[in-house]
């Protein structure tokens, strides 16, 4: 039943992405402002640690405003390596360093898309896209890749045993390998040799009830507001009105996984 | 069978004096087992306190499967605040330098790796997790009073209240 929804959604997002991509050009920057784009956390998500499991109450997703999204801008890449330890991977004692800028572990990558045919250049942040269908938990034989009641897509490294699996299966280049003994650590961010990690959604703040991630936080203090987070249930909350505001589509959505990160002006 | 009467009352006269050794012994023992594992170290917070989350001796014996119970609580079902979190143990247990610089707390001579070291069990939390309280989300030890937060446990009157909402980002820059 609801697979057939789906599909019928997806029907209606491909024509949509369709008409946003012939008037992404031109019409781009002139975006519905929502008003409530800054706030981007759920009404009801109480100030204070969780006691009661995540249920599936919530689904945290992210719109990206590609037209807000500045070209050689990182403030989110460099937000998210701060909140989540990942400047204090140290590089291998005489590694290349080329080869270490292509293996450390990167959460959130910015990438440059270009249409040939019109020339029109996006900027956009690529991050893990918490999919209803994540071809990663698919693939993990152990079961430590998971998607949690709250639509977060995470590892459990207590059981990853390093295969890479989930790697390869992933369409977005979303997870890296830790290939080296980690000495510093945050608390909130384990992270040892030989797992497997992604963007979680900083999920470590969405449970102590704060539901919003470094990178959107950073976009916002930058003046960008092309990140806007928010919970993808909840049909009044800034998120999903933003997304009815905005025409908006995954990044390849004829995979059919059902991204919680969706992009505006692609 | 009258021959055996002497050789049967030595044993008869023995018996409290074996009692006598035997308790000897036992309390020799018990020190020595207040001895292992009372590596609580001096500069730790955890040194200040009466007792563990839990009584001292169901800690020593079963800290592992509370540690391993809350990992799964805190992944899956994302519950951080219960006061079996590793992050709390380390908050706790961390010893500090004459500095004031926390010493990780697996380090030689540390609260972990003393009995660890004793004990020939290897304990790898720490390939993963930090072993200083550095960049802390919410647990229960950061939140102030701990008997006043735990859930499940009544909090004290005149104990600390909870920290404010607005303290846990402030946690998160440390």
């Amino acid at each position: 039943m609801s697979r057939e929804v789906d599909q019928v959604n997806q029907e209606r997002r491909r024509f949509m992405g369709v008409a946003a991509g012939a008037v992404a050009g031109t019409a781009g920057g002139a975006g519905v402002v929502v008003a409530a784009l800054s706030s981007g956390v759920s009404s009801d998500a109480a100030a204070a640690p969780r006691t009661e499991p995540v249920s599936d109450r919530h689904r945290w997703g992210m719109l990206i405003d590609t037209a807000k999204c500045v070209d050689g801008c990182t403030a989110c890449v460099d937000a998210c390596d701060e909140e989540n330890g990942l400047n204090l991977q140290a590089e291998p004692l005489g590694d290349d360093e080329a080869k270490w800028q292509n293996q450390r572990s990167a959460w959130i990558r910015k990438v440059k898309v270009q249409d040939n045919a019109s020339g029109v250049v996006t900027n956009l942040p690529l991050m893990c896209q918490h999919c209803e269908h994540p071809p990663c938990v698919n693939v993990c034989p152990t079961g430590a890749s998971f998607k949690r009641a709250d639509g977060i897509v995470m590892v459990d490294r207590h059981i990853c045993i390093g295969c890479r699996y989930c790697i390869m299966a992933c369409p977005y280049k979303a997870r890296s390998f830790i290939h080296e003994q980690v000495v510093q650590k945050l608390t909130r961010a384990p992270r040892g040799l030989g797992c497997v990690e992604s963007c979680n959604l900083c999920v470590h703040r969405i449970d102590d009830g704060n539901p919003s991630p470094a990178c959107a936080d950073a976009c916002a203090a930058e003046g960008h507001h092309a990140i806007l987070f928010g919970d993808l249930n909840d049909p009044s909350g800034p998120l999903r009105q933003a997304l009815g505001a905005q025409p908006n589509r995954q990044i390849r959505e004829n995979l059919e996984l059902n991204t919680g990160v969706r992009y505006a002006g692609l | 069978m009258t021959h055996f009467h002497p050789k049967l009352r030595a044993p008869v006269a023995i018996a409290p004096l074996v009692l006598l050794g035997l308790l000897c012994l036992g309390l020799a023992a018990a020190a020595q087992a207040t001895g292992v594992g009372d590596f609580v170290v001096d500069s730790s917070r955890a040194a200040k306190l009466d007792h563990c989350v839990e009584p001292t001796e169901y800690m020593r014996r079963y800290h592992y499967e509370l540690i391993r119970h809350q990992r799964d609580t805190t992944v899956y079902g994302g519950i951080r605040s219960t006061k079996h979190s590793l992050a709390g143990c380390v908050k706790c247990h961390v010893g500090y330098d004459a500095q004031h610089k926390p010493v990780a707390v697996n380090a030689k001579h540390q609260f972990c790796n003393a009995c660890h070291s004793y004990a020939a069990v290897t304990v790898n939390c720490f390939d993963c997790h930090a072993t200083v309280p550095k960049g802390e989300s919410w647990n229960q030890v950061t939140a102030g009073d701990r008997e006043a937060l735990l859930p499940g446990v009544h909090p004290q009157v005149g104990a600390a209240a909870p920290a404010a909402p607005g303290a846990a980002p402030e946690s998160r820059d440390q």
